[in-house]
């Protein structure tokens, strides 16, 4: 069997597992995009000295492809004009992390136009893009706070729906239950409590907007087939919500990547 | 140029106008299509099976109902064509047969009666043991006391079978006109028909009417029969492929008086389809969800197979069926002879094949005297699918293109992304996008793709960032 340990997810936390692992292991480090940084970007100056000291160690980088499946210890590859197969022991899977979808959260009612998820929502906010008049930021998770300072910046009127959601023109408390209303796009999101809104006794209030964007809590991405479930053999996820620092993510994935070495190391002295 | 009505537009002059881009409207367009007859497709939509065409549970029946009826006879002679018609056309198809399970013995004596009527339409069926059903599908209930199996059922992606219709019959030369609903219908004294659309007039000698849900209001236009349609709303909830894909066959719940019940269906993408549910209403556009009808549907799938947990859905949707006091009708008008209704309560797609063959047979005995082109063509362009082709190296080595995953939690590459977009009825929209390739139907329900699919329909549709449609009715940005 190979020593050769993959690791998916060129961020920090993979970074972290990396340049970890290769102080032991041959590493084969895989990312969808060209570069390193995940979602701190590969110009970030913490980035740039983790990924300047994985390829002092000899990782493998494969930037630009996107791994598909893990099965029978082969971790499948496939960019631009090429496909391959890395075999490897144990695959390090640091996907990051994604909004809740409207299936996690419950959204119910119409599936219309005018519903982003927040990664989506900020992409296209960074490119100046002004989408919407009145727009409803569902929760407060780590994208909220940046795309309501954004879309305000562009003109938009910012709704929020959470706990912790001060940065919003419009506040609303988080509700038990919430609904979409919206012909050609959205119009409404209804949103409904136990024990009546705020200054209201109706259970359920609906709250006009042109825009709905999926902020609320960092779900783990999972997209390599077999590599899915908690239960994936030879798979450590390396998905952490927090920490949410670049420094400290890296920490946190080399220290799981010492650990993981160390059992290893036993089981093989054993 | 003007036409009646102050209406602007060119008159197009052809021999049968479609009224619906739905399954059953496209799969009559591509039969015509291959025929002498001129055809012209008018589609209220901005895309193709925007209707109930893309809100069903994808399940090719071998049987629905009693024997004797036009539409058991239409489905028993589209099933054994599927594996010939979904490679010609490049539809995804699985043959995978199905089990109706009794919880209980009065549903075990249902299926007893079920089994007969199945054999009196003179298709496949079998009562099996429970220890049987289990064997066929490892996943099906300990609960199960009876099992019937079924064969001759299949799935397939019954939105890529209406556009591949709808291709196949705009490669030979039918003008699908999308964003057209048709307004108003007048007779000319020779016998034609004017339909007259916010984009053009169309000109015909027969209309056929495969409006769905809006048959009514074509049928009242055109001066023909009341015909009375209303919503069925069904609710469903779509399964993560991580363990979807571990079913087998197709299971169905014993159908009672009421319901044909909730079913747990393998799709072509690899996930499943719980549903659907059915309930009547009165407002066409009413395509809500809500929590509790969801809840209940998982709670009713999983007395099927036990494993289905509420956390391994990743989508849920509601469509409406075409509901009718006559549930299916491949006929003329009593009152408007050249006027051809053709609708079906929720076969559409099973009994597609055998109907726009019987379409043209009953348009041909009322005088259309279509006749068999030499220079049409039968088959599409093989459109395979990086996820599930065999040999993926000889793919991504024919176009490099197949390589670039763009959809990561369904791995659908550039290639089949731009193959959507450049095809003879294109994707217009990110979801347009969705329902050629399946792209963004993973559990991240597009998070991490959308902007790049966004990216890439705003090239093809010469739109922007915020201007792009996300759906067929509504863009990214308001």
């Amino acid at each position: 069997m190979t020593r050769t340990v993959a690791v998916v997810g060129a961020g920090a936390s993979g970074l972290g597992c990396a340049v970890t692992l290769a102080q032991a292991r041959p590493v084969v480090l895989v990312d969808r995009i060209p570069v390193t940084g995940g979602t701190s970007g590969w110009h970030h100056r913490e980035i740039r000295n983790y990924t300047d000291r994985a390829r002092d160690l000899g990782v493998e980088f494969q930037l630009g492809r996107t791994a598909i499946r893990w099965s029978d210890h082969e971790l499948h590859v496939t960019g631009p004009g090429e496909r391959a197969v890395v075999p490897a022991d144990h695959l390090f899977f640091a996907g990051g992390l994604r909004p809740a979808t409207a299936a996690n959260l419950g959204l119910a009612g119409d599936r219309v136009a005018g519903i982003l998820p927040a990664s989506v929502a900020e992409h296209l906010l960074e490119a100046g893009v002004r989408l919407w008049s009145n727009v409803a930021v569902l929760g407060d998770g780590p994208w909220a706070r940046k795309i309501a300072d954004r879309a305000r910046k562009l003109g938009s009127r910012i709704i929020g729906i959470g706990d912790h959601v001060l940065w919003a023109d419009e506040r609303h408390p988080r509700c038990v239950g919430w609904s979409v209303t919206g012909r050609d796009r959205v119009s409404a999101i209804s949103l409904r409590y136990d024990h009546g809104g705020p200054g209201t006794r109706l259970p359920i209030i609906t709250v006009p907007c042109d825009g709905i964007v999926l902020a609320e809590t960092p779900m783990p991405n999972r997209n390599v087939d077999g590599a899915v479930l908690p239960t994936a053999v030879d798979v450590t996820f390396v998905q952490p919500i927090a920490p949410t620092e670049c420094h400290a993510r890296f920490a946190n994935g080399a220290r799981i990547a010492e650990t993981w070495l160390r059992t290893t190391r036993e089981v093989d002295a054993v | 140029m003007t036409g009646p009505r102050g209406l602007r537009g060119d008159i197009a002059t052809c021999d049968v106008a479609i009224v619906g881009a739905g399954v059953l409207g496209a799969a009559i367009a591509a039969r015509l299509s291959t025929t002498t007859a001129s055809v012209c497709v008018l589609e209220a939509e901005n895309d193709v099976a925007e209707g109930a065409s893309k809100g069903n549970a994808g399940v090719a029946v071998s049987y629905y109902g009693p024997p004797g009826t036009l539409e058991t006879e239409l489905i028993t002679a589209s099933t054994p064509r599927w594996e010939e018609i979904t490679t010609r056309l490049s539809v995804p198809y699985r043959r995978l047969g199905a089990i109706m399970v009794a919880l209980d013995d009065a549903q075990a004596a249902h299926l007893v009666e079920t089994r007969d009527e199945i054999l009196a339409c003179g298709v496949r069926a079998e009562l099996i043991s429970p220890l049987e059903a289990r064997r066929q599908e490892p996943l099906i209930t300990e609960g199960c006391v009876a099992g019937l199996l079924m064969p001759d059922e299949g799935v397939i992606d019954p939105i890529a079978l209406t556009v591949a219709y709808a291709n196949l019959a705009a490669t030979n030369g039918v003008q699908i006109r999308l964003g057209s609903p048709v307004t108003s219908i007048d007779s000319l004294e020779d016998g034609r028909h004017l339909l007259a659309t916010p984009r053009g007039i169309v000109r015909c000698r027969f209309v056929v009417n495969a409006a769905g849900i809006s048959a009514g209001r074509v049928s009242a236009m055109a001066g023909g029969e009341e015909l009375r349609f209303w919503p069925r709303k069904g609710q469903y909830a779509v399964l993560d492929r991580e363990f979807a894909q571990s079913l087998r066959r197709i299971v169905f719940s014993t159908p009672s008086a009421a319901t044909k019940g909730v079913n747990v269906v393998p799709t072509t993408h690899g996930s499943a389809l719980l549903g659907p549910t059915a309930s009547d209403h009165s407002d066409p556009e009413d395509k809500a969800t809500d929590p509790e009808t969801i809840n209940g549907l998982i709670a009713s799938a999983s007395l099927l197979v036990p494993d289905i947990a509420p956390e391994m859905v990743i989508k849920h949707f509601a469509a409406n069926r075409p509901a009718s006091d006559e549930q299916h009708r491949l006929r003329f008008d009593s009152v408007v002879p050249t006027l051809l209704h053709c609708t079906d309560r929720s076969a559409g797609v099973s009994l597609s094949p055998a109907a726009a063959d019987y379409a043209l047979d009953l348009l041909n005995s009322a005088g259309l005297d279509a006749l068999p082109r030499k220079d049409a063509v039968h088959a599409l362009p093989p459109a395979p699918r990086l996820r599930t082709h065999l040999d993926p190296s000889a793919l991504i080595a024919a176009n490099p293109q197949y390589g670039q995953i763009v959809c990561a939690c369904e791995h659908v590459s550039a290639a089949e992304i731009n193959r959507a977009l450049e095809q003879p009825v294109p994707a217009t929209s990110i979801d347009g996008v969705r329902k050629r390739t399946g792209a963004t139907y993973g559990r991240c329900q597009g998070s991490l793709c959308s902007a790049g699919i966004a990216f890439l329909t705003a090239l093809h549709t010469n739109t922007g960032p915020a201007t792009v449609l996300q759906t067929a009715r509504g863009s990214v940005g308001s």
